[in-house]
C-alpha cells in the first residue's frame, strides 16, 4: 500500500502538537478529549466532587509539563503507565493537602494508601477505563458518519441478534444489514484507531 | 428504537468485543496501516484515488489529415470515448494547428455539435482531447447504404431531410457563434443509432473576423499559416465553394451554404455533386430548385442564412411550398389538400350541401313572395276602402249638427262611429297582416282564415249600434271587407258566400242574391226562396213597394222566427232612405204588432211635422225586438226607431221599462198612466227637457235624481 502513505501525508499527532508550542490550539482539543477520562478516574481515587475539575485542571498541567520529560526518556515506560502514575500522585498530593487542613478537627482519618488503590490496581483500572473511553468517542463519531440504525445494526448483532431478525425489525433487507454491521465494524476500529494516533504516545516496542 | 442509544449502553452491549476492538486500533500494530485502507467504506473515491493511467486500452478507429482517432476507456469516467491526437509525424510546432480545432469545438455547446469532454498532454508533452464516442455510423456510409440500395425503410426521404435540418441547426448555431465549419460533407456527419445527429471535424473551421479588414481570430489562429500542412486535410473539393479554392478570400457564411447545398443534393439523389444540376427529376421541383439557390455560383445568389436554408426544408417537410420555388396557385391548393386532406373533404361536401339546400331555399322564397304581393295588394285595397269610410264618417260627423241642442250628442255619436271604423281599420291591417303570413300556407289555412274574416263581417252587421248615419258606413265597409275576402274565390260552400247573399238581402238587391246562388254558391233555402219570392216585386228605386216590404218583414218575423234580427236590419236599412210618412207608420205598426202579439186596438199616430209619436194600446208591453232577442242589452233598438220621434206620448200603455226606449233621441215624453216606477235609465240624459208624470207616480228623491235639466210637469190627464 505505498501509493496510500503517498495519499496521506504524516501527520504529528495532536499531543504531538499540544506539546509543540505552548497554547497551541490542540491543547484545548486535547484537553477536552483528556478531561471526562481524568475526572473519571480522580473519582475513584476519592477526590470530593467539588475539587475534581480543579484536580483535574492540576493533572493536565502537569502531564503537559512532563511530557517532554517522559518522551525523551530512553527507557520509558508504557504511556498509560506513566499517566497512572502522573493521575495518582496528582490525587495524593490532594488526600495531603486534604489531611493538613483536617488534621486540628478530626484524627481519625485513615491512611492515604488505604484510601487509594494499589498502583498495579489501579494501572489495569486506567487501562479499562482509557479502552472504554476511546471505544466511547469512536462510537459517538459514528454517529455522525452514519445514519439512522446503523449503530443499533452492529451492536445488535454483536450481541448475537440473527441478520434476519434485524432486518425485519429495522425495515430493511438482510443484505443491508451485513453490510451496515461490516461497515461500522470496521470503521469503528477506524476511528477508535485515530483516536489512539492523536491521544497516546506510542510505546517503544 | 434504539438509533439514539446512549454511548454506556452501547459499550455495555458490546464489551464482549471492546478488548478485540481496542486492540486492533493499536497504532502500535501493524494491522494499524491496515484499517486506514477505507476500500470498504468508499470504494468509488478509493478506486479513483488509485488511477494512474486514465486513458486505457487505445484502438485507432480514424485518421484524418491532422490527428488520429482512437477509441479509449477512460477509466475515471468509467466509459469510453474518442481520444483524437495529432499525427505521429507533427511536432510540437504544429501542435496548435491541432488545438485549433479543440478550442472551436469547446467553443460550441449545441445537441447537434460532437461534444468535448477533456484536453490535456500525455506523459511525452503531446497535445491530446477527448470527445463523446459515438454506437453509430457517418453519413458517407449511410448514402453508401442507400445507394447500394439497402436502407431505404431506415432512412426515407422525410428521415434523410431531417437528419440535414438537424446539420442546417447545428451550422446555423455555429455561424451565430461566429465560427464557421468550411469542412461541411457527409464523411462529418454522424448519424447515431436512435436518429441523433452530430457534427463531427471542426479543424477547417474558422472564428470569422467580427469586423471587415481584421484578421480572423488572433486567439484561433488562421489555418492558412499551417497552409502545406492542412493541404492534405482537404478532402472532398467538391464539396468546396468556388470561391472558397482561393485563399485569400474571407471565409463567409455562404460557404457553409454552398457545402450544405452539396450535401443536400447526395441525400437526395446519393450521387456526388459533380455539377449540380437543377430541375432533376428525381428530386422534385421544390428541392432541386433549394439546391440550386444553395449551390448558386455567386455567394450573393445563395440563402443569406442558414436559417433561411433550414425553413425550406422544414416548409416542404410540412408541405408547404418552398420560398424559392415561385408556386402557383394550383401547385399551393394542391399543397394545401396534401396538408389537411380530411378536412377539405368535409369541408367541399359541405359546401355542395349547403349551396343545394340555398338553392331551393330560394326558389322556395321567390315563390312564397309572389303569393305575398298577391295578398299584400288585396290587403292594401281593403285598408284603402276602409280610410275612405273612415273620410266619410267625417264627412258624417258634420252633417249631424242639425241642431244646437243635439250637437253634442251627435258629436259623440261620431267619435263613436269614427272609432269604430278605426277599429274596421286596424282590423283590416291586422288581416293584412295574416294575410301576408298565411298566404303561403296551404289552401286548408287559407279556408280557415276566410270563415274567420266572415264571422268578423257578421259581427260587424250585427251590432246593433247601427244607427242611421252609421249605418251606411259599417255596411259599406262590411262589404268590401267580405269581397275582398271572396276575391279569392273561396270554394262555393264556404260561408263568405252566404254572408254575401245575406248582405244582398239585407239590400233588397234580390237579383244580385240570386246571381250568387245561380253562380253554383251555397245558400241557405229559406232565403232563396224569399229571394224569389219578393224579387219580382222590387220597384225602379231599387226596393219593394210597401206593402210588400211589410210582407217580407212578416214572412221573416213569423215563419222563420230566427230571421228577426234581419227583418230589424231590413227596416233600419230601408229607412235610411226614408219612405212616406204614412207608410213608415204602417211599417212599424206592423213591427209592434209582431212583437207585441198579445195587443189589439193598437193606436199609433205619427206626426212627421212635429216628430210627434203617440202610442195608445193596453196591449203593448215591448217596445224591443221579442222575436230571437238576445240578451246583448245596448245592441237593443227601440221599435220606434225607424219614426226617429222627439216627442213620445205613452199615456195608458202598459210598457214598464224606461230603459227600452234608450235608443231614441227624445226632447219630450209623457209617462202619465203608465206602470213605469223607474226614472234611473233617464239618469245622463242630456237630451230630455220635458217630462209629464203622474202625482205619486214617483216619489221625489227619485225626481231630484234627475238631471236638471229635465223639467219634471206633474198632473193628471
Amino acid at each position: 500500500m505505498t501509493s496510500q502513505s503517498h495519499n496521506l501525508p504524516t501527520r504529528l499527532s495532536l499531543l504531538e502538537l499540544a506539546q509543540s508550542e505552548k497554547n497551541h490550539p490542540a491543547w484545548e482539543e486535547l484537553l477536552d478529549y483528556y478531561r471526562p477520562f481524568i475526572s473519571r478516574i480522580l473519582v475513584h481515587l476519592g477526590v470530593a466532587k467539588s475539587d475534581v475539575d480543579d484536580v483535574c485542571q492540576l493533572t493536565l498541567v502537569r502531564l503537559w509539563k512532563d511530557l517532554a520529560n517522559y518522551q525523551h526518556q530512553p527507557k520509558r515506560a508504557r504511556f498509560r503507565s506513566w499517566l497512572s502514575h502522573l493521575i495518582r500522585s496528582t490525587a495524593v498530593d490532594w488526600h495531603r493537602q486534604q489531611r493538613r487542613n483536617q488534621k486540628m478537627v478530626d484524627t481519625d482519618s485513615p491512611v492515604i494508601n488505604d484510601i487509594l488503590m494499589a498502583e498495579s490496581e489501579l494501572e489495569q483500572r486506567i487501562e479499562v477505563e482509557w479502552r472504554d473511553h476511546i471505544i466511547g468517542l469512536a462510537l459517538e463519531r459514528l454517529r455522525t458518519i452514519f445514519s439512522g440504525n446503523a449503530v443499533d445494526v452492529f451492536v445488535r448483532s454483536v450481541e448475537g441478534e440473527s441478520a434476519a431478525s434485524i432486518s425485519e425489525d429495522l425495515n430493511m433487507s438482510e443484505e443491508s444489514v451485513y453490510v451496515l454491521k461490516h461497515r461500522v465494524k470496521k470503521r469503528l476500529v477506524h476511528e477508535a484507531y485515530e483516536l489512539r494516533r492523536e491521544l497516546e504516545l506510542p510505546d517503544d516496542v | 428504537m434504539t438509533s439514539n442509544l446512549p454511548r454506556d449502553e452501547a459499550l455495555k452491549r458490546i464489551k464482549p468485543i471492546l478488548n478485540d476492538l481496542f486492540e486492533q486500533a493499536d497504532p502500535a500494530q501493524a494491522a494499524g496501516q491496515k484499517i486506514e485502507s477505507d476500500d470498504d467504506i468508499c470504494p468509488l473515491y478509493c478506486a479513483i484515488s488509485r488511477i494512474e493511467n486514465r486513458y486505457q486500452n487505445p484502438e485507432l478507429i480514424g485518421r484524418g489529415g491532422m490527428k488520429e482517432v482512437y477509441r479509449v476507456y477512460d477509466a475515471r469516467a468509467t466509459r469510453h470515448v474518442a481520444m483524437a491526437k495529432p499525427l505521429p509525424e507533427f511536432n510540437s510546432d504544429q501542435f496548435d494547428a491541432f488545438l485549433r480545432e479543440a478550442h472551436l469545438t469547446a467553443r460550441l455547446d449545441h445537441p447537434n455539435i460532437i461534444d468535448m469532454f477533456d484536453m490535456d498532454l500525455d506523459e511525452q508533452g503531446r497535445p491530446f482531447f477527448t470527445m463523446q464516442l459515438k454506437q453509430g455510423r457517418s453519413l458517407r456510409a449511410v448514402i453508401n447504404l442507400l445507394r447500394s440500395g439497402e436502407g431505404e425503410t431506415a432512412y426515407s426521404l422525410r428521415d434523410r431531410l431531417e437528419i440535414f435540418s438537424r446539420v442546417c441547426d447545428a451550422i446555423a448555431y455555429a455561424h451565430s457563434r461566429q465560427v464557421l465549419h468550411l469542412d461541411i460533407k457527409p464523411e462529418n456527419v454522424f448519424v447515431g443509432e436512435f436518429g441523433e445527429v452530430k457534427v463531427c471535424d471542426w479543424g477547417m473551421g474558422v472564428v470569422m473576423s467580427q469586423t471587415e479588414g481584421q484578421s480572423p481570430s488572433t486567439v484561433l489562429l488562421d489555418p492558412d499559416l499551417y497552409g502545406s500542412l492542412l493541404e492534405s486535410a482537404k478532402g472532398t473539393p467538391i464539396y468546396m465553394a468556388p470561391e472558397q479554392k482561393e485563399k485569400r478570400r474571407h471565409k463567409t457564411p455562404q460557404m457553409d451554404i454552398y457545402a450544405l447545398g452539396c450535401l443536400l443534393h447526395e441525400l437526395l439523389t446519393f450521387e456526388l455533386p459533380v455539377r449540380v444540376r437543377s430541375g432533376n427529376s428525381k428530386i422534385g421541383l421544390a428541392l432541386a430548385a433549394t439546391i440550386a439557390k444553395a449551390t448558386a455560383h455567386d455567394p450573393a445568389d445563395r440563402y443569406q442564412t442558414v436559417e433561411d436554408l433550414r425553413q425550406d426544408i422544414a416548409r416542404f417537410l410540412a408541405g408547404y411550398s418552398v420560398s424559392v420555388e415561385q408556386a402557383g396557385l394550383r401547385r399551393e391548393a394542391a399543397l394545401f389538400y396534401r396538408r389537411h386532406r380530411e378536412a377539405c373533404a368535409i369541408t367541399l361536401g359541405l359546401l355542395t350541401v349547403l349551396s343545394l339546400c340555398v338553392f331551393f331555399f330560394v326558389m322556395q322564397l321567390r315563390e312564397s313572395r309572389a303569393d305575398a304581393l298577391d295578398a299584400m295588394a288585396a290587403a292594401v285595397a281593403a285598408r284603402g276602402h276602409s280610410q275612405e269610410a273612415q273620410l266619410r264618417a267625417e264627412n258624417a260627423q258634420e252633417r249631424t249638427k242639425r241642431a244646437l241642442i243635439s250637437a253634442e250628442e251627435a258629436q259623440s255619436r261620431a267619435e263613436e262611429a269614427q272609432t269604430r271604423a278605426e277599429q274596421a281599420q286596424s282590423r283590416a291591417e291586422e288581416s293584412l297582416a295574416k294575410y301576408l303570413a298565411e298566404k303561403a300556407e296551404s289552401e286548408r289555412r287559407r279556408d280557415r282564415q276566410v270563415s274567420e274574416a266572415v264571422l268578423h263581417a257578421e259581427l260587424l252587421t250585427d251590432i246593433a249600434f247601427l244607427r242611421d248615419e252609421t249605418l251606411p258606413l259599417a255596411f259599406q265597409h262590411t262589404n268590401q271587407h267580405l269581397d275582398s275576402i271572396l276575391s279569392f274565390n273561396p270554394p262555393p260552400q264556404s260561408h263568405a258566400w252566404t254572408q254575401k247573399y245575406w248582405l244582398h238581402f239585407l239590400t233588397q238587391d234580390f237579383e244580385s242574391a240570386l246571381q250568387l246562388v245561380r253562380d253554383g254558391k251555397i245558400i241557405q233555402p229559406d232565403l232563396v226562396r224569399l229571394a224569389r219570392k219578393y224579387q219580382p216585386h222590387v220597384g225602379p228605386n231599387g226596393r219593394l213597394d210597401t206593402d210588400h216590404f211589410i210582407q217580407l218583414v212578416r214572412d221573416l218575423s213569423r215563419n222563420e222566427p230566427w230571421r228577426a234580427p234581419l227583418a230589424e236590419k231590413m227596416l233600419v236599412y230601408d229607412n235610411l232612405t226614408p219612405r212616406p210618412a204614412d207608410d213608415q207608420t204602417r211599417l212599424v205598426r206592423e213591427w209592434i204588432e209582431i212583437n207585441n202579439p198579445e195587443c189589439e186596438n193598437l193606436q199609433l199616430d205619427f206626426n212627421a211635422e212635429t216628430e210627434t209619436v203617440r202610442l195608445r194600446s193596453t196591449g203593448v208591453t215591448q217596445l224591443l225586438r221579442t222575436i230571437a232577442s238576445t240578451n246583448y242589452q245596448p245592441s237593443r233598438i227601440c221599435l220606434l226607431q225607424t219614426l226617429r220621434p222627439r216627442v213620445l206620448d205613452l199615456r195608458g200603455t202598459n210598457i214598464h221599462d224606461l230603459s227600452q226606449l234608450r235608443s231614441l233621441e227624445l226632447i219630450e215624453l209623457d209617462l202619465r198612466g203608465t206602470p213605469i216606477t223607474d226614472l234611473s235609465p233617464l239618469k245622463g240624459n242630456r237630451m230630455l227637457r220635458r217630462l209629464y208624470v203622474s202625482p205619486d207616480q214617483f216619489t221625489e228623491s227619485d225626481m231630484e235624481a234627475l238631471p236638471k235639466s229635465i223639467e219634471v210637469i206633474v198632473g193628471d190627464e
